[in-house]
């Protein structure tokens, strides 16, 4: 391990778990959602032992929320009746990939709470990278598209920022206590 | 910040960071473009612009959440 890496706080869990969580992602299988959290999430979730996952990601009234998010860029759709065979031709198609990626939204939102329930990294930022993850959803589900794009580069950003913050603790109390005038580095 | 932190990335994850935000500021901007020629009322009508903008966001996004899921289960897990 070098010594950088070295600065960085560790949660310990182990190579074997996190191989299992990194290949759980990568076989995320693009499908419509349902009322139920997916197999592939609920296997994630387990690996990390994360508890009472549904509990966690309330959706009021519901337990889940990808249903009404998916359902909900459908709705935004509108789709003018005349037209609306050839546009469900390739409707599943677009479903499946917009459930694929909520799915990868639920799991950043995972790891994203394990890490500041366990006090790593900055709660601040964690908070920020949630935040962007949703608005690009809102913003992609509105046909904001440029706007979706924007705030998906600002969710690159800020990943890039906690780890630099992590070992830059100076500029982070910087950019902390004196928002107005810190500029943060370029990516 | 990607210069600092070559010593915990690898060359390959710092180029595909580098990569990946230079795609999304080039789809921001040629968006103000092309925004005018998807928004010509036959596409819309046609949902051929809300189809091919969403597979591009939805793209986007799981590939640039999937990396920075591994990234940081690799670096702050283990």
């Amino acid at each position: 391990m070098n010594e950088l890496l070295r600065q960085f706080p560790s949660l310990g869990m182990g190579k074997a778990t996190v191989n299992s969580a990194i290949k759980c992602i990568k076989r995320f299988r693009k499908e419509v959602l349902t009322k139920e959290i997916p197999t592939d999430l609920v296997a994630l979730f387990d690996i990390l032992e994360i508890k009472n996952a549904e509990e966690k990601y309330r959706w009021s009234p519901s337990l889940w929320e990808g249903e009404f998010l998916q359902d909900s860029f459908l709705e935004a759709w509108d789709f003018d009746p005349n037209i609306i065979k050839k546009a469900q031709t390739n409707l599943s198609e677009v479903l499946q990939n917009i459930g694929l990626a909520l799915k990868h939204y639920f799991a950043w939102q995972a790891i994203s709470d394990f890490l500041r329930m366990k006090r790593i990294l900055h709660p601040e930022l964690l908070l920020e990278s949630i935040d962007d993850l949703r608005c690009t959803i809102f913003l992609a589900k509105g046909q904001f598209f440029k706007q979706a794009l924007q705030v998906l580069r600002n969710y690159c950003e800020i990943c890039v920022g906690m780890l630099y913050f992590e070992l830059e603790k100076e500029a982070f109390t910087e950019w902390y206590e004196d928002r107005n005038y810190y500029h943060v580095p370029d990516i | 910040m990607l210069e600092k932190l070559k010593g915990i990335l690898d060359f390959e994850e710092v180029s595909f960071l580098g990569k990946k935000y230079s795609e999304l500021n080039h789809s921001v901007h040629s968006k103000r473009r092309r925004l005018n020629w998807n928004l010509s009322p036959q596409r819309i009508t046609q949902n051929d612009f809300r189809k091919a903008e969403l597979s591009e966001w939805s793209n986007k996004f799981i590939s640039i959440v999937r990396f920075a899921s591994e990234l940081y289960l690799r670096t702050l897990f283990v």
